[in-house]
């Protein structure tokens, strides 16, 4: 925790080559990450982001950090988040998009992979060449339906749709905050699937990201801890915090007062305990 | 291959025409619009490139604020609202020129909107003003160019190869986009031309833009279509890209007019596309059909934030605003007392702007215009640069008719420190000093020419003294050569005939 704070100090920010960072000093993190003090803070629990649909490993080991949590004197609340449950379709239309445009300059016209340049060939031809050589499945899938999202005639039914629904998951996190500190869930629903297991089954795959995909389209701060080994496969289990964007000192003087209660709990670092990699379905 | 045409006066007769005029101006920043590479015309190709306007991975783009002041500058010009929020937008589409395969533009929240402009246009029945109504005014990044070897028409069809320069890529676009225009009837090409033409003068006002329409930094494309006479029906539309200068943008919309008229009247359609005007025939031929409409996938920019133009700043800017061009060049000619000749005169010349500052710093008017307007106007055109690039500035002109109403210099001395100046020899004192162009003054000096002369030509000095001051000539002739043309010939002349006697 306190390796990941001092790292933040350093990299945090603005940056006048990117628009979109926030122009503001950065919070204290890495004494947040020391204070070890948790008392009276408002923790709340998403009742979204758990029950069905996740494996019963992660939530007992996620149970469990909560009442960790409130015995270290934390009020414990439960807060409901009623859009997350769209948070994934949006996200799946709104990346893609701006994938199918970002991905764009991959054209073999001025860097990188060049397909079929016979020098009788068009530049079109080139370009339909070396993108249909250069890019996997999972790319050219979000390219076709990020291109389709933003169709004349689509747009506002598919990308304008899913950034309204953005703003509904905006107003969410806004409602919760205006109730407690953080906020906390599970980070994902099941444990480390293996290399490939789901590659011929993307909705499944994507389904993975649903405890954290909220986050991502509201532009707040998170971080993920482990929390513990689910018992039925050994493997790590993720604790997700939130926090308004800005306050990530939140994040880190939660995280860091937990991590040292597991570490204690646990004999020891809780990723020393995991298994080592055997291999994957691959 | 070239199509029939209407007479003119036939057009009019049936068909009523609508314009809509799209300008692309490029701003004269010294920078790009989304990085910090500079924005030379005529640079080595690819020299003034950086990962963020050649598209590379990971690059980010940041506004340049300079370029935001300059549109809503423009759009303040144009009687435009000034919008408290507006976004860019991508507008995806592949070509080689295009670094990222995406242009960030402005698509349905341009930053300025609603305005217009009146432009003057003589007809028949004396000076008509026309409204020409603004639909927007938005901010997009410039393309690269392609160049396309070893084809015979230079164009991307029988081209062996084609070589890129991402110089232009990011350069700072403002596009002006009107309403339609109904109603300018067959002044329609004339009306086209009025307001390109005052554009252009409200953006150098401005000092925003080169607006050099020769080297691109202000095209122009022409929408134009037709409506049979009464009808009430909008014609199709036909675009003719790049027109690039301003007797061109008159002569594409009337000669699509033409083409359009002829068409209708054979019963056949106008088809929706793009064309190219040639400077050479005066007509317009097809280029890409529109049928298959390219779908730009607009959606707005997630690199960039909000631009929300602070309403105070906006004040501030439009305070600046200077004359608007056309109310000016009204003004001034009531004060300098010139015919409408002359000023034409100069504002065809493009010396309006340098007249004034030398009339500013003290020149009379008279003076400042025949200089810019003759002498200097003409080396410009020898050396085929623009009169502000030939290397005299109004400070220069202001002290050489300084130096002439006092004495100093005459005219035909004058000239010499001009051609001095534009060598590069100095500022005008400076000339004077080491081309030794004085005015001789020293009236001993001249006295003493003047013995030389009338000593050498004893026979023209009798007739004078004899009373025939017309052979005074050939004396004054002798001593200005004896001075090297640098005595005031008036002067000579006095001091010649006390001399004589007369």
């Amino acid at each position: 925790m306190l390796d990941a704070a001092l790292l933040h100090e350093v990299i945090g920010g603005h940056d006048i080559y990117d628009s979109t960072s926030i122009d503001a000093p950065v919070p204290g993190v890495v004494a947040a990450a020391k204070m070890r003090d948790i008392k009276g803070m408002r923790i709340g629990v998403v009742r979204e982001l758990g029950g069905e649909g996740y494996q019963s490993g992660v939530l007992q080991r996620f149970n469990e950090s909560v009442e960790v949590l409130r015995g270290l004197g934390a009020e414990i609340v439960e807060v409901s988040c009623p859009h997350f449950e769209y948070a994934l379709p949006a996200y799946y239309l709104i990346a893609p998009s701006e994938c199918s445009s970002n991905l764009a300059r991959f054209d073999a016209m001025r860097f990188g992979l060049r397909v079929g340049d016979d020098r009788a060939r068009s530049a079109e031809e080139v370009m339909n060449l070396t993108r249909e050589a250069g890019f996997g499945p999972e790319v050219k899938r979000r390219i076709i339906l990020g291109t389709y999202a933003l169709s004349s005639g689509y747009y506002d039914a598919y990308y304008g749709s899913a950034q309204k629904v953005r703003t509904l998951i905006i107003n969410d996190f806004n409602a919760a905050f205006s109730q407690v500190d953080v906020l906390i869930s599970p980070t994902s629903p099941t444990t480390a699937f293996k290399i490939g297991e789901k590659a011929d089954d993307p909705l499944a795959m994507y389904l993975n990201d649903i405890a954290t995909i909220p986050v991502n389209l509201a532009g707040n701060c998170a971080m993920s801890l482990p929390c513990g080994l689910a018992p039925e496969d050994g493997l790590p289990v993720g604790l997700q915090i939130i926090a308004p964007a800005m306050a990530d000192d939140r994040l880190y003087r939660v995280g860091g007062a937990l991590e040292a209660a597991l570490t204690e709990q646990w004999g020891g670092p809780i990723m020393g305990q995991v298994p080592a990699l055997v291999g994957g379905a691959r | 291959m070239s199509e029939p045409m209407l007479d003119y006066d036939d057009v009019i007769s049936k068909y009523e025409p609508t314009l809509g005029l799209e300008v692309h101006v490029e701003l004269n920043t010294h920078s790009k619009m989304f990085c910090g590479c500079a924005t030379l015309f005529g640079a080595e190709p690819n020299t003034q490139v950086c990962p963020v306007c050649l598209g590379m991975p990971g690059s980010l783009p940041f506004v340049n604020e300079r370029a935001i002041e300059s549109t809503i500058l423009i759009g303040l010009a144009l009687n435009c609202e000034i919008a408290k929020w507006c976004r860019f937008a991508r507008k995806n589409y592949f070509y080689p020129d295009m670094p990222k395969n995406f242009q960030i533009s402005q698509y349905d929240e341009p930053i300025c909107f609603n305005g217009y402009l009146d432009v003057e246009v003589e007809t028949d029945e004396g000076m008509r003003t026309f409204r020409v109504e603004i639909e927007r005014v938005h901010m997009e990044e410039d393309t690269g160019k392609s160049l396309h070897m070893g084809g015979a028409t230079g164009r991307i069809h029988g081209a062996d190869y084609s070589l890129l320069d991402y110089n232009r890529a990011g350069i700072p676009l403002v596009e002006i986009v009107t309403k339609m225009i109904p109603g300018t009837e067959k002044y329609a090409p004339l009306v086209a031309k009025a307001y390109v033409a005052e554009l252009r003068d409200i953006l150098r006002s401005l000092g925003v833009s080169d607006v050099k329409m020769e080297q691109g930094s202000l095209r122009c494309d022409a929408n134009v279509s037709l409506s049979p006479r009464g009808s009430g029906i909008l014609g199709t539309r036909s675009e003719t890209k790049n027109v690039n200068s301003l007797r061109s943008v008159e002569r594409a919309i009337r000669s699509e007019m033409q083409r359009h008229a002829a068409r209708l009247d054979s019963g056949l359609k106008v088809v929706q596309e793009t064309r190219h005007f040639h400077e050479d025939s005066g007509i317009t031929t097809s280029g890409r059909s529109k049928e298959t409409a390219e779908d730009y996938r607009y959606f707005p920019e997630p690199d960039l934030v909000p631009i929300a133009p602070d309403p105070a700043w906006v004040e501030e800017l439009r305070a600046t605003l200077p004359e608007r061009p056309s109310v000016l060049r009204a003004r001034l000619q009531k004060e300098w007392n010139i015919a409408d000749k002359e000023m034409a005169s100069m504002v065809n010349a493009g010396v309006l702007a340098v007249v004034i500052e030398t009339v500013a710093l003290g020149a009379d008017p008279a003076k400042a215009r025949s200089w810019w307007v003759g002498e200097i106007a003409r080396q410009a055109n020898e050396r085929g640069v623009e009169v502000i690039d030939v290397g005299i500035t109004p400070a220069d002109v202001a002290r050489i008719v300084e130096l002439v109403s006092t004495g100093d210099l005459t005219d035909k001395l004058a000239r010499q420190v001009v051609d001095g100046v534009i060598a590069g020899e100095g500022r005008p004192d400076e000339v004077v000093a080491s081309r030794g162009l004085k005015v001789v003054s020293d009236d001993g000096a001249l006295l003493s020419a003047i013995a030389t002369a009338i000593a050498s030509d004893s026979a023209a000095a009798e007739k004078v003294r004899g009373g025939n001051l017309n052979a005074a000539g050939a004396l004054i002739g002798l001593v200005m050569k004896a001075t090297q043309g640098q005595a005031d010939a008036a002067k000579v002349r006095e001091l010649l005939l006390k001399e004589l006697g007369q």
